[in-house]
């Protein structure tokens, strides 16, 4: 079925029914749970057990759910106290004792300085979430999204199938007025197995006749080399020009060359598209003339440069044979999801003049790689790249596991688009506050190297077999629901049955992991962990994306100031592009770019950075002041240090997060210690993922412009978005020149 | 070889780079066992930063074309994504001449890798020239005296 299932992923071909056949029940891991007996009511008290269809009470008044993970922590630790009472609830509302503080996490043991606690973090800004009901959405999926605002609005997906469990919702302006509402992610590659095999996927393809335009030069083009003789005068005449040298004789040369070139061409011209040819590179002949006269003084930036020539082409029509994808068969009796494999694409949004980002809902750049594009029904569709079709050493690295989910035409489609990722056999549920710290925690393994350690590795691998152990106890509450299903009913129970076991696993799975870090980073328990400073597992919208915090930075901010002593962060850039940025507000990533409408590269761009992975994200350098031209500086770099979504080369290295990519990934650290040893001025790196909000909780500290007029400009820009101060300064002081 | 010092190799660096409607320079990557790592036409120009504690020169290797599906009549066949094309360091405070042939430059990187400039190979000349065409025919002035500067993390606006 599908695109191949995964162990802890199987689907029901058989339909069970009320009278279980003893010998093929689903093992239950020895527990003594009796897997014919009915799920326990709902309204079970003690006072008023539950009892069958004959009047009889029922066996007991426990959950086998708690009984399961009674018995599966003892397996984790021994025969020894849990380290946490065996119920769903997370400790939430504990009054924090003050905690010794804790060395960034290294490959060593952290050792105990004893120094007193640093003061904790300004959680002030911009919080999303609360702590106080665990089971409520950390953040509430919005029914009306911001339209044109090309960042988007991101929101929290339960379970750990998309990265940082975040999606973001953009709805588009159209060019007829309307809303495109598309929903956009990064599935986890582990989750990659369960998205296809909900998919009926082909990659079968047939020639096909097509009619294209084909543009071309004209035969008497091609024999006098017409254009080519064009194209090297202009060059030579521009490079020249700019850099103040004089124009060479052969230049000169050429351009009697070229005269002489046109009078043989045109003693050959016999049609009426020769002519119009002609008069193209005569009058391109006559703007090189000028340039070359004696005494030509128009500034190259005021009219000097000579523009494009570019070569004189007709165009008619021509019927070529493609490849095209075959339509799909139908697989509507096991409820598989109609799918075309084809060349990876990016839709293509635009943004105007006032900053507002549309799209068509259908017009699409083309990118390198494989992708699938998917009916979801009733005017939804998805396209999702692929790991496992996508090679990272000859596909865009930055592109792989992205997921993109659009919407019929209209407004008003957010918590439906969330809702379809169910479809995808993907968590489809807003992440709760106790969800949210599984994400929290594996972003603080990833960004202090912790998934090395041995109790980490322990705690992941039995994490991951708590899934199954969910779905196996659902499946016995639920079997009954699946009585006098079909083919493609029975394929939605099971697949909805291991959606709802992962998501009720996962708070479980918090538990062990986070008493694993604890242990990882010198803590004694993972209630310990929670409650020390600099531990806050609630994310922080910035522009359309979520950030999660790193708590050893969080514990210890004026440490890390201190280590990096008068150095900060640093981006540079052109006089052009700081107006710009400003105007957007973000300083996003080459892939955020192409969402929000901003970037160029349309096409099958062979950029480094896409194939590298480093188009995910932006590059800073330490430095020990900030740009000589223009650029942003954060004299504070913990502002973005904090973070738990950056990593950092001492050399140049393209920010290479591709395996197969041709760059070293030796060098790469994640120590905000190390990056403070970074020589300034040299060509480090610190890419940080998905982009900064520079208008907001991660403001650079001094905005450095081209000149006094390009300052008041900036000024004026800030005050039109009702900004009066960045990073803790009126803008009056962060501006500067 | 001959190790030289910054003003000596700047020389050889431009004639390497050249001009409009000459060969110019590639620039590779190796890594500790010889492997290459990187390989890509250098675009045009160079800075050299001696205010550090070493110096570093400042480079633009042209990696960021792609071919122009919608391209309508008269425009080039290939276009460059600016923000692709970020400018670079080489750690320069050990470089040493080889004259060849080729002739070329190579830089002792600290993590154990080299980077060698040489004069480019023939199967790179269309992508320099196709850059040549898109920076001295295709851009706004204004934008290619800021990439000249060699002072850009990051390209914003049509050009990126």
């Amino acid at each position: 079925m599908g695109g191949g299932s995964s162990k802890a992923h199987e689907t029901f071909s058989v339909n069970p029914t009320a009278a279980a056949d003893p010998d093929n029940e689903p093992e239950l891991l020895g527990l003594g749970v009796d897997p014919n007996a009915k799920a326990p009511s709902h309204e079970s008290t003690d006072d008023n057990p539950a009892q069958d269809d004959e009047g009889h009470a029922s066996q007991a008044a426990s959950d086998p759910w708690e009984d399961w993970k009674a018995a599966a922590m003892a397996k984790v630790y021994g025969d020894g106290d849990l380290p946490y009472p065996a119920s769903a609830e997370t400790p939430t509302d504990a009054v924090p004792e003050p905690a010794a503080p804790v060395e960034p996490a290294s490959d060593t043991p952290p050792p105990d300085t004893g120094q007193p606690s640093e003061q904790s973090p300004d959680w002030s800004d911009t919080d999303i979430g609360s702590h106080i009901d665990a089971d409520a959405p950390v953040l509430p999926v919005p029914h009306e999204l911001p339209v044109g605002d090309p960042c988007g609005v991101p929101v929290l997906v339960g379970g750990a199938d998309l990265t940082d469990g975040t999606a973001t919702l953009i709805a588009y302006d159209t060019p007829t007025g309307d809303t495109q509402e598309v929903l956009v992610a990064v599935v986890d590659e582990a989750a990659e197995a369960k998205l296809t095999d909900a998919l009926s996927v082909t990659g079968k393809t047939a020639p096909t006749p097509v009619e294209v335009d084909v543009a071309g030069r004209l035969p008497l083009d091609h024999k006098h080399e017409l254009h080519e003789q064009v194209e090297t005068i202009a060059k030579s005449i521009n490079h020249h020009l700019k850099a103040g040298s004089t124009i060479p004789q052969h230049t000169h040369d050429g351009h009697a060359e070229f005269w002489t070139a046109l009078g043989a061409a045109e003693t050959e011209a016999n049609t009426s598209a020769d002519e119009a040819m002609l008069d193209h590179y005569t009058a391109a002949a006559f703007t090189l003339g000028e340039r070359l006269h004696d005494g030509y003084a128009t500034p190259y930036t005021e009219g000097g440069k000579v523009a494009h020539i570019g070569p004189y082409e007709t165009t008619g029509k021509a019927t070529v044979t493609k490849d095209l994808p075959v339509p799909p068969e139908n697989s509507d009796s096991l409820g598989l999801l109609a799918t075309q494999t084809r060349k990876a694409t990016r839709i293509a949004p635009t943004i105007g003049a006032d900053g507002e980002a549309s799209w068509d809902g259908t017009t699409r750049h083309k990118a390198l790689g494989t992708e699938y594009a998917v009916d979801l029904g009733d005017g939804y569709a998805a396209v999702y790249r692929p790991y496992g079709a996508n090679d990272p050493a000859e596909s865009e690295y930055s592109l792989r596991g992205s997921l993109e989910i659009t919407a019929p035409a209209g407004a008003g489609h957010g918590p439906e688009l969330v809702e379809r990722l169910g479809q995808l056999n993907l968590v489809n549920k807003p992440m709760t506050a106790a969800e949210g710290e599984w994400t929290y925690l594996q972003r603080n393994i990833w960004a202090q190297n912790l998934a090395n350690h041995s109790a980490v590795a322990a705690a992941q691998t039995e994490a991951a077999g708590l899934d199954d152990a969910a779905e196996h106890v659902l499946f016995t509450q639920r079997a009954h629901e699946a009585i006098g299903l079909d083919g493609s009913d029975l394929a939605v129970f099971a697949r909805q049955l291991r959606l709802d076991a992962e998501a009720k696993a996962l708070p479980d799975k918090v538990k062990v992991v986070r008493d694993a870090v604890a242990t990882a980073t010198g803590h004694p328990s993972g209630d310990a962990l929670a409650a020390s400073t600099g531990y806050n597992p609630t994310p922080r919208r910035r522009g359309g994306w979520l950030t999660w915090r790193r708590f050893d930075v969080d514990a210890a901010p004026a440490k890390l100031q201190a280590a990096f002593g008068k150095a900060g962060l640093r981006h540079n850039l052109t006089g052009t592009n700081l107006t710009q940025v400003l105007q957007t507000g973000v300083l996003a990533s080459t892939e955020r770019r192409h969402l929000m409408g901003v970037s160029g590269g349309h096409g099958k761009s062979e950029s480094s950075d896409k194939m590298s992975g480093g188009a995910s994200s932006v590059f800073l350098r330490v430095s020990d002041g900030p740009p000589s031209g223009c650029g942003l500086y954060w004299d504070d770099p913990t502002v973005l240090l904090s973070r738990a979504d950056w990593y950092a080369y001492p050399t140049d290295q393209f920010g290479s997060l591709n395996p197969k990519a041709s760059h070293s990934l030796k060098s790469q650290t994640r120590d905000p210690y190390k990056v403070a040893t970074f020589a300034s001025g040299t060509s480090n790196e610190v890419m940080v993922r998905n982009g900064i909000d520079l208008l907001g909780a991660e403001a650079p500290s001094r905005i450095v412009c081209h000149n006094t007029g390009q300052r008041h400009a900036v000024l004026d820009l800030l005050a039109s978005k009702n900004i009066s101060h960045l990073a803790g300064k009126p803008i009056d002081k962060v501006v500067t020149t | 070889m001959t190790k030289m010092t910054p003003p000596d190799w700047a020389q050889l660096l431009a004639r390497l780079l050249g001009q409009p409607n000459h060969n110019g320079a590639e620039l590779t990557v190796t890594d500790d066992t010889g492997t290459e790592n990187f390989r890509a036409p250098l675009a045009r120009h160079y800075r050299i930063d001696d205010q550090a504690d070493q110096p570093v020169l400042w480079l633009r290797p042209i990696t960021g074309g792609y071919g122009a599906a919608d391209r309508q009549p008269g425009e080039p066949e290939r276009r460059y994504s600016l923000n692709a094309m970020r400018s670079r360091a080489i750690p320069a405070h050990h470089v040493d001449h080889h004259p060849g042939p080729p002739e070329n430059l190579a830089f002792h990187l600290p993590d154990g890798r080299h980077a060698r400039i040489r004069p480019a190979a023939a199967d790179l000349r269309p992508e320099l020239d196709a850059w040549d065409t898109w920076t001295t025919l295709i851009l706004p002035a204004e934008i290619e005296l800021e990439l000249d500067q060699l002072n850009d993390d990051s390209w914003h606006g049509p050009w990126a």
